[in-house]
């Protein structure tokens, strides 16, 4: 009896095998295509701007500074024309981001937010600090393309 | 064209022609034998090599494509040319001897195992008339030098000086062993049938018959099948190369061209283990439409691609579950069988 369950077992096992043969790939062809991020993937962080005047919507406040578990964010502000605060630097360091979107969640503005970029490996290390109008523009990602 | 399903007359023609040749120039008749068995030689030789690469491009394929992965794909089309860059890199590796190693022993084992291999392939028969010997023994002689290759593993377990090695080797041994009965007993059915242990005559008996011996002999064919998967230690009986018990068993030690030999006789066998069951119980190179020696790669291969298929089904089985399998069941199964043939051809 055993030998006979055991048979339509090993015959289904086979045939499932089979099956599988002719089944999509589930791999994807890595630096020929890429995947497609999902909406709250938490990529490089990205500065947003202004869609009336096509600057940043950042005000300095250095909340997100604040914030940064990693300490991955540096501001400089000095004084505008008018007196008002003047952001004069944004910088970055990519190497020390975590991806947590604690600055995001800090910012009043609204002004940071993580994007859905990935691929960030530089040859230099200097490279990783990212400057504000990268942030805005978002990075240029040196990609394999053979 | 018609040479390609006549290849006895073309094999003749050549001959003669070539035979022709020396009598024109007084060359003895002894040179013209000598160069064509080099000549046989050669030409396995390649097949062995080219049908291994295969072999193994298949098997990384169609495991991929079992498990939804893609397998190799970037070097040459679907990663057609992946095994000659690993056969390249493989000639430039460094030659590795473990300082503790028994040298002659440890360096002599994977050729005995690849020379096993490749003397098995004297008696296939391709085509009519494509066979380098047609020995009236032709199958005995297979069985018997596929018992050679155990020499080879247990030399190459013990000259490793390696637990894991000699642990292999030890298993495999028994292994082989104790399916080898297996394995010949289901073959002896046929022999019983057509009366002869020569591989053509095997072929021509299912040819007279009309149809091949699975169909007489279908207990046989699963006997010898399974016998057959054990004996070219493949998955589900890959006991002496468990990876995760014994890393990779007798060739641990072996880097280069020596593990290179281990691996194209392991691959080559499974071609021989294929082939012979293609002759013995699908009809060899028997076949309606189809030149015979297509009809014989393709039953060669479909068998292949079974083992493969086998190896991505099965999980590995115990070291005692594999001795309880061959001696209480398969091998008591295979005298039945063969009883149950004898009474039938009385009858």
């Amino acid at each position: 009896m055993f030998l006979v369950t055991d048979t339509y077992h090993f015959c289904r096992g086979l045939a499932q095998i089979f099956y599988h043969l002719f089944t999509p790939s589930v791999t994807l062809q890595y630096p020929a295509k890429r995947w497609e991020m999902p909406e709250r993937w938490r990529g490089v962080v990205r500065l947003v701007l202004d869609e009336k005047t096509g600057k940043g919507k950042c005000v300095g406040c250095y909340l997100c500074a604040r914030m940064c578990p990693a300490q991955a964010i540096e501001i400089n502000t000095i004084e505008g024309p008018d007196h008002e605060k003047q952001v004069e630097s944004f910088e970055v360091d990519i190497s020390r981001c975590i991806f947590c979107g604690l600055c995001t969640e800090a910012c009043p503005k609204g002004a940071i937010t993580l994007s859905r970029d990935y691929e960030l490996a530089v040859y230099d290390r200097s490279g990783m600090v990212y400057e504000q109008e990268v942030l805005q523009q978002g990075p240029v990602i040196k990609r394999y393309t053979k | 064209m018609s040479y390609l399903y006549q290849t006895d007359e073309l094999m003749k023609l050549i001959y003669e022609t070539l035979a022709g040749f020396c009598e024109q120039y007084a060359i003895p008749l002894l040179y013209l034998d000598l160069a064509i068995m080099l000549v046989a030689v050669g030409i396995i030789a390649g097949f062995v090599s080219v049908s291994v690469m295969f072999m193994v491009w298949l098997e990384r394929k169609v495991s991929a494509h079992m498990q939804d992965r893609l397998g190799p794909m970037r070097v040459g089309p679907h990663g057609a040319l992946q095994t000659i860059a690993d056969a390249i890199k493989l000639l430039f590796k460094e030659r590795i001897t473990p300082q503790k190693a028994d040298k002659w022993v440890y360096t002599l084992a994977p050729v005995v195992i690849f020379a096993s291999a490749m003397a098995a392939y004297v008696v296939i028969p391709w085509s009519p008339g494509m066979i380098i010997a047609d020995l009236n023994i032709g199958l005995l002689y297979l069985l018997a030098i596929g018992s050679v290759a155990v020499i080879g593993l247990l030399m190459a377990g013990w000259g490793s000086n390696n637990k894991y090695s000699l642990l292999s080797a030890f298993r495999c041994g028994a292994q082989i062993i104790s399916y080898e009965v297996a394995a010949t007993l289901s073959c002896l059915g046929v022999i019983m049938l057509t009366g002869s242990l020569s591989m053509v005559d095997i072929v021509n008996a299912q040819k007279d018959m009309g149809w091949p011996f699975i169909v007489v002999q279908p207990i046989g064919f699963l006997i010898y099948l399974i016998a057959g998967t054990a004996e070219v230690n493949r998955a589900p009986f890959d006991l002496a190369e468990a990876e995760s018990e014994l890393i990779a068993g007798f060739h641990t030690e072996y880097s280069a061209m020596g593990f290179s030999m281990f691996f194209l006789a392991e691959y080559a066998n499974m071609f021989i283990v294929s082939a012979i069951a293609a002759t013995l119980f699908l009809g060899g190179w028997a076949g309606p439409v189809l030149p015979p020696v297509v009809w014989f790669l393709l039953k060669t291969f479909g068998l292949v691609f079974v083992f493969m298929w086998f190896r991505w089904t099965f999980p590995r089985i115990r070291v005692d579950q594999l001795m309880v399998f061959g001696w209480k069941f398969l091998i008591p199964l295979a005298f039945v069988n063969l009883l149950v043939t004898g009474i039938v051809m009385l009858l």
